[in-house]
């Protein structure tokens, strides 16, 4: 009988709380070996597995990435927007803005370690949280600087506060 | 009087959740147990709610529904055997309780009643 990828199946298993663990991964086995393989072949089915992965994550995990990301990203284009000297506002801490987002990236990151420990009672699906917020933020990161990077510099070279700030 | 506003407000927000307990998806899954009757565990329902709405649906989109459902005392849940083609993994089976079905023909009446008077299909002006 074919199988889904094995580390599928691990996140997959590490993910789903205790009562819910056997059923749901049962399910999903049962769906991919009798419809899936069959009628699209074991690649696509392979895909569907890890899709069917991703979207339980996202179900679970969503709420702790999405406001953060939100956050980070406001931030970032009211700093760009107002501030022609190059100072940075960050939240209301008292922290240097420097160290806040890093600071922001690691408590959170920790909180998902607990978060998703307590709610599978397995340590695994701590793991499986922090993993997932990790790559969620790296991939905001990434693609939210490259995505601006041109239009912050358009928005720098005609706003006359930054040419004064320039000279 | 600020107080008879306040109650009448919180009577009128409970009778708006009241009558919008059912969400369309949580409609689907819920006739879908209904329809596979003692055959309702995760993947047939699945299966059914994706005929249903003719769409692909997450596996986990299902089971979270199942579970609000389940927490809103309108299912009840229980385990079944586990098959070969399943590695021998536990199979959950779901019943529709009494407030389930309830909840059904209220969002049915609801429908209905919002849709009353209009031609089908319904036509636009321009």
């Amino acid at each position: 009988m074919p199988n889904p990828p094995e580390a599928a199946e691990l996140i997959l298993r590490a993910l789903l709380p205790a009562d819910a663990r056997e059923c749901v991964s049962g399910d999903l086995l049962e769906e991919y070996r009798e419809s899936r393989v069959p009628s699209a072949g074991e690649l696509r089915a392979d895909l569907w597995y890890w899709r069917q992965v991703g979207g339980i994550w996202l179900r679970a995990y969503w709420w702790l990435v999405a406001p953060v990301v939100l956050v980070l990203a406001l931030f970032d284009t009211f700093n760009y927007v107002s501030s022609p000297l190059g100072a940075s506002f960050g939240l209301p801490t008292g922290l240097p803005f420097a160290v806040q987002p890093p600071l922001v990236a690691v408590g959170l990151v920790a909180f998902a370690t607990a978060y998703g420990s307590w709610r599978t009672g397995r340590w695994q699906g701590g793991f499986v949280a922090a993993l997932g917020v990790s790559v969620i933020l790296w991939s905001f990161a990434v693609v939210w600087s490259n995505a601006t990077f041109y239009p912050f510099a358009l928005l720098a070279q005609s706003d006359p506060q930054w040419i004064a700030a320039w000279h | 009087m600020i107080v008879a506003g306040a109650f009448l407000a919180i009577c009128d927000y409970n009778v708006v959740i009241v009558a919008d307990i059912l969400g369309s998806f949580e409609q689907a899954v819920l006739l879908a147990i209904v329809r596979l009757d003692d055959g309702a565990y995760g993947r047939a329902i699945l299966n059914e709610v994706e005929m249903r709405l003719e769409r692909d649906v997450a596996a986990g989109a299902v089971q979270a529904t199942l579970e609000r459902l389940e927490r809103k005392g309108l299912v009840r849940s229980r385990l079944g055997s586990g098959t070969p083609i399943r590695d021998g993994r536990a199979r959950r089976f779901y019943t529709v309780l009494a407030d389930g079905l309830r909840a059904l023909n209220d969002a049915r009446k609801t429908h209905e009643s919002v849709w009353r008077g209009f031609p089908r299909p319904l036509k636009g002006r321009g």
